[in-house]
């Protein structure tokens, strides 16, 4: 197991290095150059051709692309990932402002959906065909098929202005930076984030409960005169399971990308707010810094996805 | 084993959320808690919201949004970078601010002179003024500023400056000093190569920084060296408290303050820009946020529709020189494609009257105004014997014709904002020049945007805007010799025309004189249509009245200037 583990990681580092070098390339054959991007129309009209060399000298625009790029790639191995070229903050700084909050309110998303959706699916298969089957089935179909903005608009209209029990957005109140008093920032973005992928293991743990409780020994338990809860759960839910939490970890890549759209709604300053805005300001270090971490955090999502199908099932380890 | 590793992820992926999310940002505390006794000359304000122990840090704060054009990552912004927040005009002070009447407020200036010829200004520079930091500020200071915003200063907070003499040889280092800027003791002297009306103006949108903090920053870091602007010290009546990146900061009463201490002795700034004014509008009605100013909420039924579900939100209108209008490239095309006809001044006259400008303001539900001069018909330097622009395709057509216009070609007009209104307006802008057969093309500008509009320049028309200048007769200086865009063209045609009148309303002695010139800019401007104004966008401000009262006189001014006299003092939470 551990040879496999070893094996993963050493193929993960020429995928991250193929990554960063097609992420550098492409952003180079964006039109003009950095220095055309973040000045302004209005300003780069009354600014004169030796002005605007002298910026692309400083910010080492004219030296070959190749240079360029290793000069960019050793930096970010240092952990020195440059500065901003719109706002000049430390690029290190902006995402250790930002990140920690993207994977908190992932990780609370997945957290709930597991939970809930779950238990939905559980009950959906146990109460196959009754009413409440149905209630959840519908719901998931809806959650899925709803955009998940709207449900974080419909959650501010009802929580915030009509009830006033939650705040509109944010991450924190003035002063309350510890966990507990962000917990109530934290509720309608982690939830809204959570409901796609909540409605899509309701779903799936339902097929996969419905299959399991079709198999033979299924059966030779209730035979054996175990009660419903040992069946359902100890045999049932439980070789159900593995399938689920494979679709899970596959899930787990487009539940941060997906910060991205709840961040907006809720006006949570995160890792998507970031991107979003490098991207408008074509601010190119961002663009590439943030980059860079989305695919790490995919290929390794990706990756412990493999180790756990492994840990699983010990057949996949023998291929 | 199976068991043991799977309870060891979920453990670590509790362990990991819980302690994830840990502010970044630094957290400071509240200093200076005591409200110093020694004040300048200016009295304390009365109205002072009530706390328990009287300490700034502790007082009830006025919500407020936090902007920065840059973004708000770890560093504040400069405000000779931009200056869009109130935050930067409470922090950091320039020599004078303007009151909507007209007169000046004394800041690090006390008073200033002019000479009879209108060349030299003194300024008398405050004594017992400090910094936040504690340390004093003198004249030392302001010319320090002066000479480095010229170099590292962008757009409009360094306008004032550049028009001293020796600030362009100062700028392209043949100079070691701006040769205008003397001191006289605590005097401090600007030499003008000639009269320029709006150089007090301009002069005062520069924010003076501590010259101790910034000296040995270079030049090229000093908008963005991380020690200074992770926290930085002003001379304003605030200063910066707390700070978190990027949700949130603070600034309280600055306790040795030279003047007026302020009525509200503290204010958190929040962070909307993930959000956007989207979440400035649900913040409103949720009464999370007391006071949004420059346009956060930038359409008028969207305000009205925040007070009608929060009865205590009045939103204000405030007459506005932001304007949007046509541009002519008139200096040609890289693809060849010129348009003759566009030279010929009859058929810029038939397009400025084929243009529904009324319709186009109608777009933004009572918030614009159409224009047929670049100044605002509702301000009170408008040219009253210019009509109020009224469409008139007879008239067009009947100058097309007699301008010989060839109605085959098609006209190209170019734009680069991407919302649905200016697609929509664009859609209505073909219609317009169809009614009278003229056929438009109209496309919307995509990537490169600076080498699309002054180096490709494939366009004959762009639709361009420009941001609220301190007097709306500063637009007729792009028509000047030397101050067109690189894409208008026929300098010498346009300098002609322009170069005189617009020089006489700069060097106007007084009110009356400037108006005479001023009217005559807007009538020739309207002449020649080298640049076709087609509305003033008003701004919106919008504040919670329950919450906080502000004096409603500093949203009278005709322009938005950045050294608008905010009257701090005159604040105060109900």
């Amino acid at each position: 197991m551990l040879k496999f583990i070893g094996k993963k990681i050493l193929i993960l580092i020429p995928k991250l290095l193929l990554i960063s070098l097609i992420v550098f390339l492409g952003l180079q054959l964006l039109p003009g150059d950095a220095v055309t991007r973040t000045v302004s129309p209005e300003a780069y009209q009354y600014m004169t051709e030796e002005q605007l060399e002298a910026l692309r000298d400083s910010l080492g625009l004219n030296d070959p692309i190749l240079i360029q790029y290793f000069r960019w790639l050793g930096r970010f191995l240092t952990g020195d990932f440059g500065y901003s070229q719109a706002s000049g903050s430390n690029i290190a700084q902006m995402l250790a402002g930002r990140l920690p909050y993207t994977i908190e309110l992932a990780g609370w998303a997945v957290v709930i959906a597991d939970l809930i959706g779950i238990l939905f699916g559980f009950v959906a298969a146990v109460r196959k065909n009754k009413p409440i089957d149905h209630i959840l089935t519908s719901g998931s179909v809806l959650g899925i098929s709803v955009p998940e903005f709207f449900f974080g608009l419909v959650f501010i209209l009802i929580f915030s202005l009509k009830l006033n029990w939650l705040p509109t957005g944010g991450r924190m109140a003035a002063g309350e930076t510890g966990f507990f008093s962000r917990v109530r920032y934290m509720i309608l973005p982690a939830f809204t984030l959570s409901i796609a992928l909540l409605a899509t293991l309701t779903r799936y743990t339902r097929g996969c409960m419905l299959d399991v409780l079709n198999k033979d020994y299924i059966k030779t338990a209730r035979s054996k005169g175990l009660g419903d809860f040992v069946v359902n759960v100890k045999h049932g839910l439980r070789n159900a399971l593995p399938p689920v939490l494979v679709l899970l970890c596959f899930r787990l890549p487009i539940l941060v990308s997906g910060t991205v759209i709840v961040e907006t709604v809720f006006n949570y300053p995160a890792m998507g707010s970031m991107i979003l805005d490098a991207i408008s300001a074509a601010d190119m270090t961002v663009v590439m810094v943030t980059t860079m971490v989305v695919a790490c955090v995919t290929l390794i999502a990706s990756n412990l996805v493999d180790i756990l199908t492994a840990a699983l099932d010990p057949r996949v380890r023998l291929d | 084993m199976k068991k043991l590793i799977a309870l060891l992820l979920v453990l670590v992926l509790l362990f990991g959320l819980a302690a994830c999310g840990a502010p970044a940002g630094e957290n400071t505390g509240t200093e200076g808690q005591e409200q110093s006794g020694e004040k300048s000359d200016e009295k304390t304000d009365d109205k002072t919201d009530d706390t328990a122990d009287g300490s700034a840090g502790t007082a009830e704060p006025l919500k407020m949004q936090w902007h920065q054009a840059g973004g708000i990552d770890t560093l504040f912004e400069s405000p000779w970078k931009d200056s869009q927040s109130i935050l930067s005009f409470a922090v950091f002070e320039t020599l004078l601010e303007w009151n909507s009447d007209g007169s000046y407020v004394g800041r690090l200036a006390s008073d200033y002179t002019v000479s009879d010829d209108g060349l030299t200004y003194t300024f008398a520079i405050r004594e017992g003024a400090v910094w936040h930091d504690g340390e004093p500020f003198t004249i030392d200071d302001v010319v320090w500023s002066m000479h480095k915003v010229c170099i590292a200063g962008q757009g409009v907070w360094s306008s004032g400056v550049k028009s001293i003499v020796g600030a362009a040889e100062y700028i392209e280092g043949s100079a070691d000093s701006i040769s205008g800027i003397t001191t006289d003791g605590n005097n401090l002297i600007c030499t003008l190569a000639a009269p320029d009306r709006v150089f007090i103006n301009n002069i005062c949108n520069t924010r003076i920084l501590p010259k101790h903090c910034l000296e040995n920053v270079a030049d090229e870091n000093l908008l963005n060296d991380e020690t200074f602007w992770s926290k930085p010290v002003g001379t304003g009546c605030y200063k910066i408290d707390e700070v978190s990146f990027p949700d949130y900061c603070t600034i309280v009463a600055f306790e040795d303050y030279y003047g007026e201490q302020p009525g509200v002795q503290k204010m958190l700034f929040t962070n909307y820009s993930a959000g956007g004014n989207d979440s400035v509008t649900a913040a409103l009605i949720a009464g999370d946020l007391d006071f949004a100013w420059g346009n956060a909420v930038n359409d008028i039924e969207v305000a009205n529709n925040v007070a009608a579900q929060n009865s205590d939100v009045v939103p204000m209108m405030q007459v506005s020189t932001y304007n949007r209008y046509l541009g002519f490239n008139l200096s040609g095309r890289e693809d060849g494609k010129d348009k003759e006809d566009l030279k010929n001044v009859k058929v810029r006259q038939a397009f400025n009257l084929l243009i529904d400008k009324n319709a186009f303001a109608d777009f933004y539900n009572g918030q614009a105004v159409a224009l047929s001069t670049f100044v605002n018909p509702e301000s009170s330097k408008y040219n009253s014997d210019i009509p109020l622009f009224e469409r008139n395709v007879e008239e067009a057509k009947r100058l097309l014709d007699e301008a010989g216009f060839d109605y085959s070609q098609t006209i190209d007009i170019a734009y680069y904002y991407d919302d649905q209104t200016t697609a929509d307006a664009m859609a209505m802008l073909k219609q317009n020049f169809a009614d009278a057969g003229v056929t438009v093309n109209t496309s919307l500008m995509t990537g490169d945007l600076t080498a699309a509009i002054n180096t490709a320049k494939n366009y004959d028309i762009g639709y361009f805007s420009n941001g609220a200048p301190v007097d709306a007769n500063i637009m007729y200086s792009y028509m000047t010799s030397d101050g067109g865009a690189v894409w208008m063209g026929a300098a010498d045609e346009r300098g002609a025309i322009f170069d005189e009148p617009f020089n006489a309303w700069k060097n106007a002695k007084d009110d009356a004189a400037a108006q005479e010139a001023s009217n005559k800019l807007q009538a020739l401007g309207l002449e020649n249509c080298y640049m076709i104004p087609m509305y003033c966008l008003n701004t919106i401000e919008i504040y919670n009245s329950a919450k906080v009262t502000i004096p409603a006189d500093i949203f009278e001014v005709d322009t938005i200037t950045p050294a608008r006299n905010w009257k701090f003092a005159e604040w105060h939470l109900n």
